[in-house]
């Protein structure tokens, strides 16, 4: 597969998602259903893109599922984005430390 | 633009405020280069792709998806599929920065990443478009720097740092999703019934197919049920 051409498109596409709002998609004038369907998409996606790769992510599935917990407590006691991404790595990185 | 604007409005105080997102992407980021690295692409590659394409969920898929052997058309499809929360994002951005010029709002879009975003939706009432553009160019900097620094130090790291930063890319999609799905009970039964579709049919199916055909499927499910039990409401 070309590489560069791969990364290209996927710049075009990632670029056209987030410009073309500001120039002609008027998201109010679609179907109820379908914004409802456009707001849905993204936790879709990430659905998918969490399980079951994080479970099956090295060195083994209780790695990835005190990470998954982790997260999610982070998340349960109001972290956002940043304390997420730092608090889970950082726990991972201790118990990886001490355990494997 | 006259150069006498507030403080809170200019590029400058936006570099600044955007350093929490810069260092949320330290290790996403960190995570990204030495992923690409153990994926056998090139520092040019690895670098592009953060350069070029700037949205962390659609280059840790791609590279997940290249390694499974996917192929360009899948990868372009699920990167659209992946992105289309951005025509969300920015149908809401264009209303409070309305007033730049078109292409002053064209360069700030290419940076609209969701963290950039929140960023400036919370403080809509404070903002313009050079606020935007330095949250957004702290966001960058960090994002490609880091990206770049994953791909030749990460060899480095001792093991068990290695370890967690594999799992980079989890933490970086969980903690966009484990908000909202602690807020709406629709992000939760769409994203869950996702994750149970793809588990399923990535049994038999490529990733590359399984990830787009489980979140389409998920949608649909959702917003049919959730119309047909609204229509089942206003009859009652």
């Amino acid at each position: 597969m070309n590489l560069l051409l791969l990364i290209i498109g996927m710049g075009v596409i990632t670029y056209v998602t987030r410009v073309v709002p500001f120039f002609s998609l008027n998201v109010n004038r679609l179907p109820v259903s379908v914004q409802q369907a456009l707001q849905l998409i993204p936790y879709a996606a990430l659905g998918a893109l969490l399980l079951p790769g994080a479970l099956r992510s090295p060195p083994d599935v209780w790695f990835g599922l005190f990470g998954l917990c982790t997260a999610f407590l982070i998340a349960l006691i109001g972290g956002r984005f940043t304390a997420i991404i730092c608090g889970t790595i950082g726990l991972l990185s201790l118990a990886a430390f001490f355990i494997y | 633009m006259n150069n006498t604007a507030p403080l809170e409005h200019s590029w400058a105080s936006g570099l600044t405020q955007g350093l929490p997102i810069a260092a949320g992407y330290v290790p996403a980021a960190l995570g990204f280069g030495l992923l690409g690295a153990n994926s056998g692409l090139s520092i040019y590659e690895t670098a592009l792709m953060s350069i070029i394409i700037f949205s962390g969920a659609a280059q840790y898929m791609a590279i997940g998806l290249i390694t499974a052997g996917a192929g360009l058309y899948s990868i372009w499809i699920s990167t659209f599929l992946i992105n289309i929360r951005h025509l969300l994002m920015s149908a809401s951005a264009k209303q409070f920065l309305f007033s730049a010029s078109k292409w002053k709002q064209a360069v700030l879009a290419f940076g609209l990443t969701d963290e950039v975003f929140a960023l400036l939706s919370a403080r809509r009432n404070k903002t313009n478009v050079f606020f935007g553009i330095g949250v957004f160019l702290a966001a960058y900097i960090s994002w490609v720097t880091f990206s770049c620094a994953g791909y030749y130090f990460g060899a480095f790291f001792p093991d068990y740092l290695q370890i967690s930063m594999d799992f980079a890319l989890y933490a970086l999609f969980a903690a966009l999703l484990f908000p909202a799905i602690l807020k709406y009970r629709m992000a939760l039964y769409t994203a869950g019934l996702s994750a149970a579709i793809n588990t399923f049919l990535g049994t038999w199916l490529s990733s590359g197919w399984a990830v787009p055909a489980a979140m389409t499927a998920s949608v649909v499910i959702v917003v049919y049920v959730s119309s047909f039990k609204q229509k089942k409401g206003s009859q009652s």
